[in-house]
């Protein structure tokens, strides 16, 4: 799956967390590359490690309680290949929200309330462009917050994240995120808090934006709706692993792994209001439970016994756009 | 067919900090003369953006707030109850019959309590005997799908799924006759979100509960739901059967709710979800004629001086707000 046109490639990641009940391994081995002006999708559900892998990527996971243990991010700056997990703080200020910049879940809880709107928007810029004047710093805030679809930059920039709806907030932090035009923008669930019309906008907006701009994304959710809408290729995470990735058309059209199967058996489809769900059986093990094997034996409907609960299944490759991890043909 | 429940021209308005001027109040009007039918052992679906009022309708409806005007009846076979007019006593003994399950499995338990205690809570509330209280317990703790072990357990030690049933015993426990579902199942992984539903269905079958379900996802509506009520900006603006508004939607904000639903089919640069531009209406002002006006492609100058009732339509039992609901051809699944 090596591709020189890659922007960002992960080698193998494996990030522990250690806390006072016990060990969590929320990634084990994660590889995945993400290409220039792609959009790749991130689906999983809670717990399987989406957000630690977006965190590891900014610098952002917060060390204690996590220890990376192992691998590689490797950012291609243009000139050269940079592992950032080597990177001291310093360097790394220099390529966030610059290079690569996220747009968090909860817009909230990401802004500061005390300051508004404006200033908060405005730091990256002055960080990064120290040459830059009072009147520049303006009109590129202006200019980002109509492209991102607020009507009356001016009047918002005055005022305070609170006295925003969700969506305008969401719109807010996507100005914030894309203001220095990053070449990777990272959306850890930028939607999950919004409703559908507001998030077919939001949907809309970033698709558009990541033309304009020319920017790769990584798109986190654990909507597999969504991520047919927006993406060009998706990797399944399960319990801190990829259990299978590929292009939209593939794993969604042509689903391989059983865990894949499940997730789209279970989801409530317009087109069909008249058949009965079908749950995944059994529920996502416990965090701190240590298990040989597949990660997905316990809940896997075409587990084979005396395999699958003792061999850890490797990865297998259909075609060049779909692969996945699994003992099964 | 009976109805159980009647709201009648609810409204229920916030205060909100007074301005600085002249002392005068800001009102915030969640809910705006609201009024539906609810038919014994369907499930009606309500619908809508985020802040449109749906919550404080179902807040409403079980007591927790008191409504600044309008009437909701609790119909008995022995007759009506004027639950906003009737006394504290008997608003307590009724409210045994119309229950609110919460969205946030989270938020709703409380950390401290076991199980028991916050399953048996409502019952000794309501005044039950030990032994019944005992009985009644076990009886829910299976039908949910948990365990007697579970009992003495703390809420932190469940997973979102588990703790939703937990909300769903509660709210089942005391044999209720209404149930309202407000956003039950938003919060939990798509795996597990699909135990709940099926869950749900399988207990109104077997009960013969009458829900209301509070969704802002059409596909986990459509699955639940006999009838639909969409709701826009304190209003009621479409009401009517399932099929009849999903396939024949009779107002423009309908038919953006049922454009922007997601699809697997659904296709970067080729398949695209519809987006209604736009944001909904300040609840503060005063607005005059249709609410989604600023936001509508087939206004026209009549639309301002509408008055916000639901109409008939062309459709039995379906109804719509929309002065234009016969006129326009519009699109449905
Ligand atoms: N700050 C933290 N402290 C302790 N454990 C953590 C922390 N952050 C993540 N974890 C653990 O790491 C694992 C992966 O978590 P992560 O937040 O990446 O999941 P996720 O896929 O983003 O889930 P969600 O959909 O709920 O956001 C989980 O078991 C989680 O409990
Ligand atoms: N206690 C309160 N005090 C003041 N305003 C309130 C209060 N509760 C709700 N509101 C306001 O009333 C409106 C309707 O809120 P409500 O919670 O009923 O919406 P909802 O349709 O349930 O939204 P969601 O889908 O986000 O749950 C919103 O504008 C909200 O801010
Ligand atoms: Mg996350
Ligand atoms: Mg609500």
């Amino acid at each position: 799956m090596k591709n020189k046109l890659d922007l960002l490639e992960i080698i193998d990641l494996e990030v522990n967390f250690h806390l006072d009940e016990g060990l969590v391994k929320a990634l084990k081995g994660v590889s995945f590359s993400l290409g220039t002006n792609e959009t790749l999708g991130v689906i999983g559900e809670s717990g399987s490690g989406k957000s630690v892998t977006a965190q590891s990527i900014l610098g952002i996971l917060p060390q204690p309680p996590s220890i990376i243990r192992k691998g590689e991010i490797l950012y291609d700056t243009g000139k050269e290949r940079l592992n950032l997990l080597e990177l001291d703080e310093e360097s790394y200020r220099k390529i966030k929200w610059k290079d690569i910049s996220i747009i968090f879940q909860e817009p909230m809880s990401s802004f500061s309330p005390l300051h508004s709107i404006g200033d908060q928007i405005s730091e990256a810029l002055i960080t990064h462009y120290q040459g830059m004047d009072i009147k520049e710093v303006l009109d590129k805030c202006y200019e980002t917050l109509s492209k991102v679809g607020i009507p009356q930059p001016k009047k918002f920039f005055e005022r305070y994240p609170h006295e925003f709806s969700g969506g305008m907030r969401q719109r807010a932090m996507i100005a914030m995120a894309i203001i220095c035009n990053p070449r990777i923008l990272i959306a850890d669930e930028p939607t999950t808090a919004l409703d559908v019309t507001i998030e077919a906008q939001i949907l809309e907006l970033l698709d558009q934006l990541r033309n304009e701009l020319n920017m790769s994304m990584i798109y986190i959710t654990h909507d597999l709706t969504v991520v047919s809408d927006i993406a060009d290729r998706i990797v399944v995470m399960y319990l801190g692993t990829i259990v299978e990735t590929g292009s939209v058309e593939e794993v969604i059209d042509h689903p391989v792994h059983p865990y894949t199967k499940a997730l789209l058996r279970s989801i409530p489809r317009i087109e069909h209001s008249e058949e009965e769900l079908q749950p995944i059986s059994g529920s996502i093990p416990s965090p701190f439970e240590v298990f040989p094997g597949c990660p997905f034996y316990s809940r896997c409907e075409e587990r084979i016994e005396g395999l699958c609960n003792i061999e850890n299944p490797v990865a297998k490759s259909l075609n060049k756009d779909h692969s996945y991890v699994c003992h099964l043909k | 067919m009976n109805h159980v429940l009647e709201v009648k021209n609810v409204c229920k308005f916030f205060q909100l900090g007074k301005t600085k001027m002249f002392g005068e109040q800001i009102l915030l009007k969640a809910v705006n003369d609201v009024s539906f039918k609810l038919y014994e052992g369907e499930t009606l679906g309500i619908i809508g953006e985020s802040g449109c009022g749906k919550s404080t309708l179902g807040r409403c409806i079980v007591n927790l707030y008191n409504t600044t005007s309008g009437q909701i009846f609790y119909n008995e076979p022995k007759g009506e109850i004027n639950l906003t007019q009737a006394s504290e006593r008997v608003r307590q003994y009724h409210r045994r019959n119309i229950q609110i399950i919460f969205q946030d499995p989270f938020a709703s338990l409380n950390p401290r309590i076991n199980i028991f205690e916050t399953i048996a809570e409502p019952l000794i509330v309501n005044g039950f005997r030990k032994e019944e209280i005992n009985q009644r317990v076990a009886e829910i703790i299976e039908e949910v799908g948990l365990r007697k072990e579970h009992l003495r357990r703390f809420p932190h030690s469940f997973s979102g799924g588990q703790r939703q049933r937990i909300g769903i015993a509660r709210a089942l426990v005391v044999g209720p006759k209404i149930v309202i579902c407000d956003e039950a199942v938003s919060a939990l992984d798509v795996s597990v979100q699909a135990q709940i539903i099926n869950l749900l269905k399988k207990l109104q079958e077997k009960n013969k509960f009458t829900y209301i379900f509070i969704s802002h996802d059409m596909s986990v509506i459509n699955h639940i739901c006999d009838r639909i009520a969409v709701m826009y900006a304190g209003k009621i603006v479409e009401i009517g059967e399932k099929k009849d508004v999903l396939k024949y939607p009779k107002h423009p904000y309908t038919e953006a709710l049922i454009g922007a639903i997601p699809k697997l089919t659904n296709r970067k640069n080729k398949i695209k979800r519809k987006s209604l531009a736009g944001e909904p209406p300040d609840l503060t002002s005063n607005m005059g004629g249709c609410y989604l006006f600023d936001r509508c492609s087939y206004k026209s100058s009549e639309c301002k001086e509408m008055l916000n009732e639901l109409l008939n339509t062309e459709i039995s039992n379906h109804k719509s707000s929309c002065i234009k609901r016969n006129e326009v051809e519009l699109t449905g699944l």
